[in-house]
């Protein structure tokens, strides 16, 4: 019986732990895990990005796309990430604009967000 | 009773070792920790900037490549790294945190210093103030940054240079630039004259408005930046290395292992 809880208390643990390699991390994305999707993100760009430095419009838009997933699950550091990302030849997104998601990052208590957006450059 | 006064070969290899091993710790040492720190202009991103954190440099790669062909064994340190895909390759270690506070960075840069020791950091930072708070109380929260590092270097007995930077300017509000700029150099003048070991470098006329986005530099801004750092820590970086030179040791081992 104390090894069956063992093993239970243990296969919580390991389930609750998060999740390290970018599969991983696209998986749980998949699955709707919005910390997952930004984890993703930063991973894609640190580290394939390198790999793969020949397309490198291709690699910021799945980058992009990862942040902006993040943000939908309701990651307010993920919609940030994703005003940062934003350039407007990479989506289709008729909300895109690097104000919106500060302003959903800003709402959503990321304060450096609400900074990133009062600092914003006026529009032309 | 006849005495050998030349002293045996076991000796004399022992006596090398000694001066080797020093003169080695010595060359171990001599890497000269750089720790760029401040907001986007250290990290490198502007608005609308789609790269990934891979493409990013700032100041820091061209202020890599002029430390590299001026012969300086250095290091940059920091928590963050971006870069890595950048060619030539460029040690991408830095403390630059988009979108902060002076007041933000003075909270943490107890931390960073306790993680990575640098003889040497390069401080950019003020800009996001300019959102949220007076160019005085900017210079306050920038002036406790100062305080922190002062009572790092005295609670861990180490000695840090802190060159400070003027800010780039800021096409929004040039006028808290100014103020900022100006506040700046009058706090750093009363703490030079204290005994600090602070470097003031102007980065508003460095850069002047090679700008991007009204806010962050172009790459030919960094690129001025770049030189606006190393002519200012030049003098730093000689000192250091010279402290760190045991090249006088070359005669004596030659001496000890052919007398």
């Amino acid at each position: 019986m104390k090894i069956k809880i063992l093993i239970l208390l243990l296969s919580i643990t390991f389930s609750m732990l998060p999740a390290n390699t970018l599969e991983e991390q696209m998986l749980d994305c998949d699955a709707g895990d919005a910390q997952a999707c930004l984890n993703a993100g930063k991973t894609y760009s640190a580290k394939v990005y390198k790999a793969k430095s020949n397309n490198k419009e291709n690699v910021a838009s799945k980058v992009a796309a990862l942040y902006k997933r993040s943000c939908h699950f309701g990651d307010a550091e993920g919609c940030r990430a994703y005003a940062m990302q934003y350039t407007s030849d990479t989506d289709k997104d008729p909300h895109k604009n690097a104000a919106y998601y500060f302003q959903k990052a800003c709402d959503g208590g990321d304060y450096t967000a609400c900074t990133m957006l009062k600092m914003m450059p006026t529009q032309e | 009773m006849h005495i050998n006064h030349k002293p045996s070969i076991l000796i004399k290899y022992l006596i090398a070792f000694v001066f080797f091993s020093l003169s080695l710790s010595s060359v171990l040492q001599a890497q000269i920790k750089i720790m760029p720190l401040g907001d986007s202009i250290t990290w490198d991103w502007y608005y609308g900037d789609g790269r990934p954190d891979s493409m990013r440099h700032g100041y820091r790669n061209h202020l890599w490549y002029k430390l590299q062909d001026a012969n300086y064994d250095v290091d940059f340190v920091g928590s963050l790294n971006n870069g890595g895909a950048i060619s030539p390759s460029f040690d991408g270690d830095n403390e630059g945190y988009t979108g902060h506070f002076c007041h933000q960075i003075a909270s943490s840069v107890y931390g960073y210093l306790v993680t990575n020791t640098p003889d040497i950091i390069l401080l950019h930072i003020g800009t996001n103030g300019s959102a949220a708070f007076s160019p005085s109380k900017s210079v306050a929260d920038a002036e406790n940054i100062l305080n922190e590092i002062d009572r790092f270097e005295r609670d861990k007995k180490v000695k840090i240079t802190v060159i400070l930077a003027q800010i780039i300017n800021l096409q929004k509000n040039p006028s808290w630039i100014n103020s900022y700029n100006s506040q700046l150099a009058n706090m750093t003048q009363n703490r030079i004259n204290n005994g600090d070991d602070i470097i003031l470098v102007n980065m508003q006329s460095a850069v002047g408005w090679d700008m991007i986005d009204g806010i962050h530099p172009t790459n030919s801004g960094y690129q001025k930046m770049a030189t606006a750092w190393f002519n200012k820590m030049k003098p730093v970086l000689d000192n250091l290395s010279k402290a760190d030179d045991y090249s006088y040791l070359i005669p004596i081992y030659s001496l000890i292992l052919n007398p």
